[in-house]
């Protein structure tokens, strides 16, 4: 996203009419009236193309790019980690999992995975295949350094 | 181009946020002047988390004007570093494209009209129009007519506000948060036990418990950090028992050494079992109880909060007072909970025998440390109070509390539900600092701090949440005020209570908020809120901890802070419109004065100048009103609660540290209450004291089982419960714009048993109708996902606006918290 | 420098039919103007050494014929011992 788009950006949410449809609001519920119902959406698909993302700033966890359906993680086993532990990224060729992982709450480097991360799935989550509801017009700092970079070079 | 001084940067800064609030370009300059300064450079603030009660503190790094990091802050020692997947996105929730950047409303031929349509006005006529409604209800009314609704997401000085606005100067109790829904009955729980507020233990607990007892949490889902505390716990440390209760399977469970289903309602039979138990095996910690401990037989069959009307109210014997109780001795407790033998319990929990005695094995065990935990299970019950009274009993029996690891410990739903809903006191039943409407002492005594006439705020009980939905239909209360809560969408029984009531013609209903939400729509005005960051704030998590934050960016548009919206609306209206005549002859130093004045301005709030505010951030209120607001608003505040057990640090050190817990004497956070070696309010010479209650005791109830309020049958055979999920916060107004929040978890499912689908020849992804005696939604069938229900019961999360699933729910509520039973109504499933 | 100094911004909303007139008037007051547009629009940078100076601003603009409405976007106060070169 270049700043044009944040600038873009920053004028639809001034501009108001993004909410405004014909004088009634615009929800998250643009299926019916409140006190009406409409079809329910078939359940979507979960991306399963194994094609990593790009994160909003570096300290976001990385999103799931794969099916996840029956993983067993409980306290017998993590089958997340058959493939991103380190022993086992030769193997599946996974990310191994970050060496953030591997630290207790006093910061202290643990041999194993902490168990304080153990539970993926509270921070790592799969994408079904279905568009935002809302645009989100948060802008990376990348994306404003670039522009930048490109004003300097007497760019846009 | 020639050397950038610093003032050129802020120069650029301030033409780049005015340019950011009102959609102008900004201008090349600008853009150059930040382009060469400092531009790689980021600036990161800390902030706690907007979202649940856990209270995690965030970094977060602003650039430009605007947020574009965060991340888990390692020198808190709440989350040390992290965050659940909805925290780390915390950097996105503001920037939705569909701020709300302007007041709307509903008009039509250019005038205010019910069946308007929403047109933008300028916050001049908006307040106008509020004013001219208030002044009008007021006059022909009286104060009973007129209601606010705000949340335990207010900041604390922004609850305050609210709340000495709507008690002291339009001297009306109808004001109640949404923690009614969240936490009233762990409220009503504490006051009756121990006669003071909030949990005695704290996070600390976590490491140092050997057993963990999850009443009705799915703490994996709704409070991820704390669970990671626990797995962490219960790794290192092989001896660490994990039992957890629900009526249906979750997330929690795959932690779980003691996994227990049992049928609703009977957690209180599965309560009084250990508590028998316990006697049966002789683990009575019997010094403790002689020295510390009351017993008290509580009145029953109190009915189910419904209105006076229904059918279970009338036939309820003792719903008048419900919260009564009679001392009785040990012996006679002894007797009442040895009904409840192994096997009636087993009988009416459904719960196997094994499992219910290891499970009081736990709490019988003088060795083991227990830590119970609970949320909406407990809370969203009508018998919560009960339950959390149930709860205590078990750990007052055995002296199981107060001590490091051995913690009865209530959980919270929002984010200050603690910090503002309850220690500000803006339920209708209370003022600050734990002090009660009902008690005359405590208001003259909040009259006292607040400058108040003697006799001005009412004696009266204001109307709760449920209540207030109540009159609103009623034609009751009509002017009514909303602020960050989305009660159309969070409210119980919506088709019958809510809707009708904002949509009565007598009705003014204004809704404050950041995004247009089912609320808004529903409202005659909508106004748009600043949001998190974009403000200075304060929040209390459930740890007793009070965390602050600086503004770090700006409002969209003409956005502005609920604080702002509450003191500036108090301009509008003078003693003389809004007070009774007798009390301004009586006091006529009040004549003519402004509620701004009167209340705000009034030499304590407004004593600390604009130029306090830390230079490196800005303060749109300061700059606003010329002072600084929020120090004058918690300064004022803290002297409720300085000297009376809920003393708070001064205002300056909460920027400078990751929170603390309160009591807060001499510099010096408290860890464990009641407990000598911690609490400086211990002072009667024993190891343990329970001041909240004046003899210095806890009190332990014998209450039993009761039915809920609706249960299966022929015609509605399921059972629905409602509840969260992780991805998404509450109503997901700020987490389903989230993108990546969104596609992790698209949409409301409703989870049930694959047998029962089957059943009905339906499967994974058929549509069906969840329908009750009072409403009905369309929704997917959900047989395999994270919630794995007994056959029997269904589980409906209530996140989604396109499937508002509180148009089927019941508005029963415990009769003494007023708390809505979100778990247990009747429904069937039909084929779409 | 040895005095605090006053970076303040301000947005200021004008009936776009007299915005010629309204930017005329601002001569007369202590301010730059960063940026404007067609529909009323103005952006007015203000510093100072008088912090009561910006407060004063905004009631003035407020008064004057043609202008909605006009409000404190930004203030930032510099310390004389922060003043420094480039970065």
């Amino acid at each position: 996203m270049t700043l044009k788009s944040l600038l873009l950006a920053v004028g639809l949410i001034l501009a108001g009419g993004a909410v405004l449809a014909e004088g009634e609001l615009s929800t998250l519920r643009p299926t019916a009236p409140i006190d009406q119902e409409a079809e329910a959406e078939p359940i979507p698909d979960v991306i399963n193309s194994d094609m990593r993302q790009v994160r909003n700033y570096p300290d976001q966890p990385p999103l799931i790019p794969h099916k996840i359906d029956n993983y067993q993680i409980d306290l017998d086993a993590n089958k997340c980690l058959t493939c991103h532990s380190r022993t086992a990224v030769e193997m599946s060729q996974a990310p191994m999992i970050s060496v953030t992982h591997f630290m207790n709450r006093e910061g202290q480097t643990l041999a194993t995975v902490s168990p304080r991360r153990y539970f993926c799935t509270q921070c790592h989550v799969v994408q079904h295949d279905v568009k935002p509801l809302v645009v989100n017009n948060f802008v990376d700092v990348d994306s404003v350094l670039d522009f930048v970079r490109g004003q300097q070079g007497g760019g846009e | 181009m020639t050397e950038l001084s610093r003032r050129d940067v802020i120069k650029a800064q301030a033409v780049i946020a005015a340019a950011a609030a009102v959609g102008l370009p900004i201008p090349a300059a600008a853009q150059n002047l930040v382009t060469q300064a400092d531009l790689s450079e980021l600036t990161w603030s800390k902030a706690a988390c907007r979202f649940c009660g856990t209270g995690c503190s965030i970094m977060v790094a602003t650039k430009a004007g605007r947020v574009v990091a965060t991340h888990g802050d390692s020198l808190a020692e709440v989350n040390r570093g992290l965050n659940c997947v909805k925290g780390y996105f915390l950097s996105k929730i503001m920037y939705g494209e569909d701020r709300l950047t302007t007041p709307l409303l509903r008009k039509r031929d250019g005038k205010y009209a019910k069946d308007g349509e929403f047109e933008p006005v300028s916050w001049d006529e908006a307040f106008d129009l509020m004013a001219e409604k208030w002044k009008k209800t007021l006059a022909e009314k009286g104060p009973k007519a007129i209601g606010m609704f705000g949340s335990g997401q207010w900041t604390v000085w922004e609850g305050y506000a609210a709340s000495k606005l709507m008690k002291a100067g339009f001297l009306s109790n109808n004001i109640d948060p949404n923690a009614r829904h969240c936490m009233a009955s762990a409220v009503a729980g504490f006051m009756r036990t121990f006669g003071i507020d909030e949990p005695m233990g704290c996070y600390d607990d976590f490491e140092n418990a050997d057993a963990f007892v999850l009443w009705g949490s799915n703490m994996a889902e709704m409070h991820p950090i704390l669970w990671t505390r626990i797995s962490d716990r219960r790794f290192s440390h092989p001896h660490v028992k994990v039992a957890v209760l629900s009526t249906y399977t979750h997330r929690s469970f795959d932690l779980a050494d003691v996994p227990v289903i049992f049928k609703p309602q009977s957690d209180l039979a599965i309560l009084n079992y250990i508590a028998n138990h316990i006697i049966q095996s002789g683990a009575v910690n019997e010094a403790f109880v002689a020295e510390h401990v009351n017993f008290k037989r509580g009145v029953t069959d109190i009915g189910y909060g419904l209105r006076p009307e229904h059918p279970l109210e009338q036939a309820a014997a003792n719903t008048k007072d419900p919260n009564a109780s009679e001392p009785m001795g040990f012996e006679e407790f002894k007797a009442f909970v040895s009904e409840y033998t192994l096997e009636k319990t087993v009988e009416l929990t459904g719960v196997p025998a094994e499992q219910l005695e290891t499970l009081a094995a736990l709490y019988a065990d003088p060795k083991v440390k227990v830590m119970s935990l609970w949320t909406m299970g407990f809370n969203q019950h009508t018998r919560g109070v009960w339950a959390n009274n149930l709860i205590y009993n078990i750990h007052l029996l055995t002296g199981k509390i107060a001590t490091p690891g051995n913690s009865p410990f209530s959980l919270t739903g929002q984010p200050s539900a603690c910090g503002t809903a309850r220690e500000v006191g803006t339920f209708s039943h209370r003022l600050p600092a734990d002090m009660q409407i009902a008690n005359p002492e405590h208001r003259a005594h909040a009259e006292e701090l607040w400058k108040l006439p003697a006799g001005s705020i009412p004696d009266w009980l204001g109307s709760h949440a449920v209540k207030q939905n109540r009159d609103l239909k009623d034609g009751k209360i009509n002017c009514y005020w909303v602020q960050v809560t989305n009660n159309m969408q969070a409210a119980p029984n919506m088709m019958e209570e809510t809707f009708p009531g904002y949509r009565n013609p007598d009705n003014f209903i204004v809704v404050s908020d950041a995004y247009p939400t089912v609320t808004c729509q529903a409202a005659d005005l909508i106004l748009p809120s600043a949001m998190w960051v974009e403000k200075e704030g304060a929040f209390g998590n459930a740890e007793r901890r009070t965390q602050f934050w600086h503004q770090l960016v700006e409002a969209p548009g003409e956005a502005r802070s609920d604080l702002w919206q509450l003191v500036e609306f108090s301009k509008r209206f003078t003693t003389d419109e809004v007070w009774p005549a007798e009390l301004l002859d009586a006091n006529p130093a009040y004549k003519g004065k402004t509620l701004f004045e009167v209340l705000y301005a009034n030499g304590q709030v407004d004593r600390f100048p604009a130029t306090e505010v830390d230079p490196a951030y800005h303060n749109a209120e300061a700059a606003h009103f010329g002072f600084y607001l929020q120090k004058g608003l918690f300064e004022e505040y803290a002297s409720f609660g300085r000297g009376h057990g809920h003393d708070l640090a001064p205002f300056e050190t909460y920027h400078e540290v990751r929170g603390l817990r309160w009591p807060v004497v001499n510099g010096q956070e408290t860890r464990w209450r009641f407990n000598a070696e911690h609490d400086p309010y211990v002072k009667n010479g024993k190891p343990f004291h329970f001041y909240g209650n004046k003899d210095g005791r806890a009190n332990i109830f014998a209450l039993p089982y009761e039915p809920p309020a609706e249960s299966p049958d022929t015609d509605y055979p399921f059972w629905l419960s409602t509840g969260r999920v992780l991805e998404h916060w509450h109503s997901g107004s700020m987490t389903q714009r989230v993108p990546e929040l969104h596609q992790a978890v698209p949409e409301a499912l409703c989870f049930m048993h694959p047998d029962d689908a089957t059943e009905m020849n339906l499967r994974r992804g058929s549509e069906v109708k969840v329908v009750s005696r009072r409403g009905e939604i369309r929704v997917r069938v959900e047989t395999r996902g994270r919630n794995k229900p007994p056959r029997g019961l269904v589980f409906v999360p209530w996140f989604d606006a396109r499937r508002l699933i509180n148009k089927v729910t019941l508005d029963a509520t415990d009769p003494i918290s007023k708390q809505t039973d979100f778990k247990k109504c009747a429904v069937r499933i039909e084929p779409v | 420098m040895t005095q605090e100094l006053h970076i303040a911004s301000l947005v200021l909303r004008s009936d776009p039919a007299q915005l010629a007139a309204v930017l005329a008037g601002l001569d007369a007051l202590p301010v730059e103007i960063a940026a404007q547009d067609a529909s009323g629009k103005v952006i007015l940078l203000m510093e100072t050494e008088q912090e009561a100076a910006i407060a004063e601003t905004v009631t003035r603009l407020q008064l004057m014929d043609g202008v909605a409405s006009a409000a404190l976007v930004y203030h930032h106060t510099i310390h004389p011992d922060e003043e420094g070169a480039a970065q």
